[in-house]
Formats: structure tokens, C-alpha cells, sequence
């Protein structure tokens, strides 16, 4: 009977795959537009290559501890295997997205992605923040300088993305990470976004109810370069 | 100086001062309404406390709303005299906008279809509705929307959204009259099919509002000649009491359940009576000029919002059905496999786009409706401030007329 409750007290203290242990924030400041940069992304295949090295170096030794014929490859579980080519081919999918436009104040952040949905997220004053829809649990917020979002999704999937901004300030590094309970390890592949800016475009539109997007010839001359007197902007940190 | 002569000049001055700013206002909405047509046409379409309370649901079968509808048509207007005075049963109504229910955070708001912007708009277009609804009664006297409670009310209708999403409207509604007697207190609930939105001229929620006014004329009808009477009086005597407490006290009492009562009435031509009935008739004109922006913004926001309510009902049904379709239902896919991952996140994707067009919807709203409501804000709060500072100053001058009358004890 004892042993059954530090079985169950030991098994309550394990951490859930993927959990964030959020260090304390030092909220960066992200807003602006962002376009991928193709020569700073990783290489699937690359990362692919790396996990199998990984997951046969682990095999074999394994394999070496109980005494196995050494100098023969050790397989790997074909269903695993399938199930970690489906990851790659997976978080490859969901972060393909060219154009990021993100919007931040002190409390919240809006993260506006190209061809899908946007993430958002409002800061709680400690730790993250937990929403729970009928299809996921959304987890967000500030690990150190770093933002996270998290996606738990039935059939034991976890997405998670980590937003870190580099020291200049003009790249942005988004780590797309994928767990899935059928595969031995994570796998995490990483995007790099430049800051551009947004020209503009000689139009504005609105959303309407009664007519959809109705858009109007904007009076502001394309490009103005700024007054010579004009004063820098200022960027206010909250920190 | 005189400071009978003073009273005459402020209320000529009063006079002078509410036409002024009904015609004022009344420019800046015309203005204002004019601009928003610009505005489209210049754009070019390139890219408690343990208490319950009873809940009325509205069947919305067609029978039943044609029934509602015609029982309110079929009652005999309530004449408009009677003897010297208008019919004791004519109470002037003051529905005041609505409040709302906003108790969880902004994102589990978006997912039940709520935006607060929306909400700000409909709490001032709903008691509009129900204003219609009781003046075609023809069962009341004046009706009038009001941004606050004022004294001189003789019923008082209070709300609260509880739940509107094109759906769904739920209100809870409170009507009490100038002795604080409650004459409702309860919640209404109507579910709206489709078919409810093929009518452009009817709104679709409007059995609830005919239901509800049905229930005012059943709780007044429950009261007797005498009762009616006396809420007609204690209307003028509760708003003398604010202006000129010490004159008016002697007139009201209030029993132990907090309801007020007359104690004796002052004479016809009482000279208090009569100035008091004066600055009442000022205090109209104030509150037609915020009405007649309340009838403007209803006129200008019905098309949008019933749209929006429309769409938003279309939505939020579709993402409902979908949840109860797929919510426990396994993929059928080996988990772990790509087709599984695809159509779990697929789901996901779905539901968070289908977020993505109501807030997109909710933001087409706020781009028609919510300049107009902003500018009738401004406008009401300028009014009830000029109103207040009006009081301060027939309040002063009451009291120092009711000293001179009364003369040193």
C-alpha cells in the first residue's frame, strides 16, 4: 500500500511531455512585418538525417548493454520510423508560412500568419496562459525572452512554436517543435524571418458587413521620405 | 435682484438654451449622417441574491409569433383624455439602455460570438426596439429611450443583454414605476431559426418585444384607477423633491418596503407646483433631443445589424454542428501516421479560422456602426452635463424661493 503511494506520488511529479517550465519574462518586443528567410532555415532533410543518426546510435547502444552481436545495424521499428517521417513532413507543412505582420502592447500579442490562422496571446501577470477549446489546449507566454506557444492535440500530439528575437532586433528565429507519443524524441525545425517594411500600397481597406472589404485610394504619397526636422521614432520598451 | 424675475429669465434662458442644442445636435447628426454616406460612397470596390427569477421562452413557430403580434394589434388604444386629465392609464415610459452581462475574459467572450464593441451597440439599438413596439401599442403615453433614470419618469424599463448572437437573445428585463412598485422582473429567451432573417422589415427577435410589452400592459392592467393615479402623481412629486427637497418632503412618504406613497398632495395652483412642472417640461426637451439620436442610430444601424446578426447566427450554428460532429470522434487514421496529424491539426485549423471570420465580421461591424454610436455618446454626455448643471442651478434657485415664501419662523 505504501509503495502504491510513492508509485502514485512519484508518477504525479513526472512532467508532461513538452511541459514549459516558464523562467521569468523579459519580454522582448516583436511587432513590425517579417518575411522568411530561406538561407538562415534549416534543412529537413538535414534534420531528418540527424534524428535517425541519433535514434540508431541510441539503439545500438542499447543493444550493446544487453549483450547483442556488435557491428550489426541495429533496425528501427518501421512504424516509427513512418511516424517520424510523418513529423518532418508535418511541421514542415505548418511552418511554411512567407509573412508574419505581429502587433504587441505590454499585455498581449497578435501574431498575423499568411494562409492560416493567427496566434494570440494575452500575457497573464505570472506563468502562461491555458485556453482550452473543444479541439485543443492552447498554452502561451513568455519563457524568458522567449515567446511559446503550445498546441496539446488529441491522438497525443504536441505543437509548439518559440518565438526569439536577435540581438539587432531584425531577425526573428521561429522553432517549430512537434512530440508526438509514437516517436522516441521531438523534432524541431526552425524558420528565420527578416523585419521588412510594408510600402505602401496607394490603397486602404475595411471590413464591412454589408459589402465585404471595401477598399478606398488612399490620399498619402507612396514612399514619402521623411521631414529633416522631423523627430526620431521612439521605441518604448515596457520593461 | 428679483429672484422670481431670476427664475423667469433662467427658464426663458433654459428654454432658449434646450431648443438650441436640440437644433444644435441635430445639425452635427445630420452632418455626421451625411459624412457616413460620403464615406461610402467614395469608396470603390476594388479588392443576485438567490432570487429567482422567472424566464419566458419565446416560441418562435410562426403561429405563435403572428399570435403575439396581432394580440398587441387588436388591443383598444387607450384614449387620451379623460375628465380634465389624460387617462390615468397613459404612463409615460422611460426605457433606459441597456445594460450588459460581461463577466468572462475577451477570448472565451469571442468564442461564445461576443464583441464587446458590438454589444456597446446593440445595448442602445434594443431598447429602441422595444420602444417601437410599445408606441405602436398605442397603450402608453410618451416613450422615450434615456441614457440615465430621471426623476421624472412614471415607468421605468431597465435591461440586461444576457446572450445575443443572432442565435439567441436573452434579456433580462425590470419595470418599475415612480413608487418603486416592481412591475417585472423577468428573463427572455427566444431562439431564432433562419427563416426568422427572410423578413427584411420585421426584426427577427421581435415576438420577444411583443411578448414583453404584452407583459407591462398585463402588469399595469393589474392595477387599479387609484394606484395609476397616484404613480402619475408621485412622478411629479418624487422630481420636485429632487429640485426643492425641503418643499416637496412634506408631500411623499415611503413605507417599510421601500415603496413611496403620497402623504397629501399640494394644491392645483400651488406657485412651487407650477414651477416645478415648468423645469419638467425644460427637462423634455432635453431628453427628446437624446431620444430623437437614439431613433437616428436605430435608423442608420438596423440594416448592418441585422446582417451581422445574420451572418454571426450562421456561423456559430456551423461551428456547433461541426464540434458535435467531430468532438470524441476518433480519425480512423493509425495514430501517429500523417493523415492522423493532419486531420487532427486540420480541425483545429478549422475551428480557429471560423474564430478568424466572426472577429473579421465583428470588425465590419465597428467600421458601419460604431463611429455613428461614438458621436451619439459624445453628444448625450455633453447634453446630461449641461442637464446637471441646469439642476444645480434650479435647485438653488428653488431653495432660495422656498425660504422667502416660507418667511422667517
Amino acid at each position: 500500500m505504501f509503495l502504491l503511494a510513492i508509485a502514485g506520488l512519484l508518477t504525479g511529479c513526472q512532467s508532461q511531455p513538452g511541459e514549459i517550465k516558464a523562467r521569468k519574462a523579459l519580454r522582448a518586443d516583436f511587432s513590425g512585418n517579417w518575411e522568411m528567410d530561406y538561407s538562415l532555415n534549416d534543412s529537413v532533410e538535414a534534420k531528418l538525417d540527424a534524428y535517425f543518426y541519433r535514434m540508431r546510435r541510441s539503439l545500438s547502444r542499447q543493444a550493446d548493454g544487453r549483450q547483442f552481436e556488435t557491428g550489426r545495424a541495429v533496425p528501427i521499428n518501421p512504424g516509427t520510423a513512418q511516424t517520424v517521417l510523418a513529423m518532418a513532413q508535418f511541421v514542415e507543412k505548418i511552418s511554411r508560412v512567407q509573412v508574419m505582420e505581429i502587433e504587441q502592447t505590454y499585455t498581449d500579442i497578435r501574431v498575423d500568419r499568411e494562409g492560416t490562422f493567427s496566434l494570440n496571446c494575452h500575457f497573464p501577470t505570472q506563468g502562461l496562459e491555458q485556453t482550452n477549446n473543444p479541439f485543443a489546449t492552447e498554452v502561451c507566454g513568455w519563457d524568458g525572452h522567449q515567446l511559446v506557444f503550445q498546441l496539446r492535440l488529441p491522438e497525443g500530439l504536441l505543437v509548439q512554436q518559440r518565438f526569439s528575437l536577435s540581438s539587432g532586433g531584425d531577425q526573428i528565429n521561429v522553432a517549430t517543435t512537434m512530440i508526438s507519443d509514437r516517436a522516441p524524441e521531438p523534432f524541431t525545425l526552425n524558420r528565420s524571418y527578416s523585419r521588412f517594411d510594408k510600402r505602401n500600397r496607394g490603397f486602404t481597406c475595411e471590413q464591412t458587413v454589408q459589402k465585404g472589404k471595401v477598399c478606398t485610394l488612399s490620399s498619402e504619397p507612396e514612399d514619402l521620405p521623411p521631414a529633416p526636422d522631423a523627430p526620431k521614432p521612439m521605441i518604448m520598451n515596457a520593461d | 435682484m428679483n429672484l422670481k424675475a431670476l427664475f423667469n429669465d433662467t427658464l426663458q434662458t433654459s428654454k432658449q438654451y434646450w431648443q438650441a442644442l436640440a437644433s444644435r445636435f441635430a445639425c452635427l447628426l445630420l452632418v455626421a449622417g451625411v459624412s457616413h454616406l460620403l464615406g461610402c460612397a467614395a469608396q470603390t470596390p476594388s479588392p443576485g441574491d438567490g432570487e429567482t427569477i422567472d424566464t419566458v421562452v419565446i416560441n418562435s413557430a410562426a403561429r405563435t409569433t403572428r399570435e403575439s403580434a396581432m394580440a398587441l394589434k387588436n388591443l383598444n388604444a387607450v384614449s387620451g383624455t379623460d375628465t380634465a386629465d389624460r387617462a390615468p392609464a397613459l404612463l409615460d415610459v422611460g426605457i433606459l439602455i441597456f445594460e450588459t452581462t460581461e463577466t468572462a475574459d475577451n477570448s472565451s467572450l469571442r468564442q461564445q460570438g461576443v464583441f464587446p464593441l458590438v454589444r456597446k451597440a446593440e445595448s442602445r439599438y434594443l431598447p429602441y426596439l422595444l420602444r417601437q413596439t410599445m408606441e405602436a401599442s398605442r397603450q402608453w403615453g410618451v416613450v422615450r429611450v434615456m441614457p440615465d433614470t430621471h426623476a421624472s419618469a412614471e415607468l421605468v424599463v431597465t435591461g440586461d443583454i444576457q446572450v445575443s448572437n443572432g442565435e439567441q437573445l436573452q434579456l433580462h428585463i425590470q419595470a418599475h414605476d415612480s413608487s418603486d412598485r416592481l412591475w417585472l422582473n423577468k428573463v427572455y429567451r427566444q431562439h431564432v431559426s433562419a427563416m426568422a432573417y427572410e423578413d427584411d422589415q420585421t426584426d427577427p427577435f421581435q415576438p420577444l418585444f411583443d411578448r414583453l410589452s404584452l407583459d407591462l400592459i398585463e402588469a399595469r392592467n393589474r392595477l387599479n384607477r387609484s394606484q395609476l393615479e397616484e404613480i402619475h402623481q408621485l412622478a411629479i412629486l418624487r422630481y420636485g423633491q429632487v429640485l426643492a427637497p425641503e418643499a416637496f418632503k412634506q408631500y411623499i412618504h415611503k413605507d417599510e418596503t421601500g415603496q413611496f406613497h403620497v402623504e397629501r398632495l399640494p394644491a392645483r395652483d400651488d406657485p412651487m407646483l407650477r414651477r416645478v412642472r415648468k423645469l419638467q417640461e425644460y427637462e423634455y426637451y432635453f431628453i427628446d433631443s437624446v431620444d430623437d439620436q437614439y431613433s437616428d442610430l436605430f435608423v442608420q444601424m438596423k440594416q448592418t445589424y441585422q446582417r451581422w446578426r445574420q451572418y454571426s447566427r450562421e456561423l456559430m450554428v456551423y461551428m456547433r454542428d461541426y464540434k458535435e460532429r467531430q468532438a470524441g470522434q476518433s480519425s480512423g487514421f493509425r495514430r501517429g501516421s500523417l493523415a492522423s496529424m493532419n486531420e487532427v491539426y486540420g480541425d483545429y485549423e478549422w475551428y480557429r479560422m471560423q474564430e478568424l471570420n466572426l472577429a473579421e465580421l465583428a470588425s465590419g461591424f465597428n467600421n458601419e456602426v460604431l463611429p455613428t454610436v461614438l458621436t451619439l455618446d459624445d453628444n448625450v454626455v455633453q447634453l446630461d452635463g449641461n442637464l446637471q448643471d441646469q439642476y444645480q442651478k434650479w435647485q438653488s434657485i428653488l431653495q432660495q424661493i422656498f425660504n422667502l415664501e416660507q418667511g422667517p419662523i
